[in-house]
């Protein structure tokens, strides 16, 4: 069996209520990408525009070739608070 | 934790440590997988490569057997695509005089008449993913021509 070709590996956080800036506070490092429930964004192309509908924090560890979700994970834990209790009350929420 | 992955096969595995698992597990993260399976165009290529190295692998087998061995031929690595068709384009296997086409085995009419069906095989899959040597449908239509006329006299 071969190994996998590719893999790509984001932490998502989200929630109703998600403040980016308090997820980012507690884990200690700013996201890929953030968006809070109701913000609005418009494509540049098509000029569309959508209306988020959840809070969403996202961080996104580089691709990996062959697949290696080991260093995926360590990748972006590395970046992110030690502390468990700090995870468990974001997961708790 | 999302994790897309990406296969080039029918059949790809891939593991996760417990360090990770209980990494993830401690800080209450889920994981979750989405998997995708290859592209039609991804399949296809997949498909020409085992086609051509199945059938390059005996031409070398049947040039060694005969001490004709082709020198690039032996430095290709059949699982390394870029070498491989690196060599499917050459001159070296389909070019005029002294190439594999032109010359190997001619003084063994069996092994010879092997050697050219294999390069008709060979020949008409590199045509038709248009990544052949240019006197390359020359040859397949000699070959084709021989197999059923004979040599010409």
């Amino acid at each position: 069996m071969a190994h996998l070709h590719r893999s790509v590996a984001t932490l998502r956080i989200a929630g109703d209520d998600l403040d980016p800036n308090e997820i980012s506070n507690f884990l200690g490092c700013t996201p890929t990408a953030s968006q809070r429930k109701g913000d609005v964004f418009t494509n540049q192309t098509s000029g569309r525009s959508r209306t988020a509908r959840s809070g969403v924090w996202r961080l996104e560890a580089s691709d990996r070739e062959p697949e290696n979700f080991d260093a995926q994970i360590e990748e972006i834990l590395s970046k992110l608070s030690p502390a468990i209790d700090v995870w468990r009350s974001i997961a708790e929420r | 934790m999302f994790c897309g992955l990406f296969m080039h096969e029918s059949n790809e595995g891939a593991e996760i440590s417990p360090a990770s698992l209980t990494a993830l597990g401690d800080r209450g993260v889920k994981l979750s997988l989405d998997i995708y399976s290859p592209t039609i165009e991804e399949l296809q290529a997949q498909r020409t490569y085992w086609e051509v190295r199945s059938t390059l692998e005996p031409i070398a087998e049947l040039l060694t057997q005969h001490n004709e061995a082709s020198p690039g031929l032996g430095g290709v690595r059949f699982d390394d695509e870029e070498t491989l068709w690196a060599y499917l384009v050459s001159d070296e296997l389909w070019g005029g005089a002294g190439s594999v086409a032109d010359q190997a085995l001619i003084r063994t009419p069996e092994a010879r008449k092997q050697r050219e069906q294999l390069l008709i095989r060979l020949g008409r899959e590199q045509m038709s993913v248009g990544r052949a040597n240019v006197r390359t449908e020359m040859w397949v239509a000699a070959f084709d021509k021989w197999q059923t006329e004979g040599l010409p006299k």
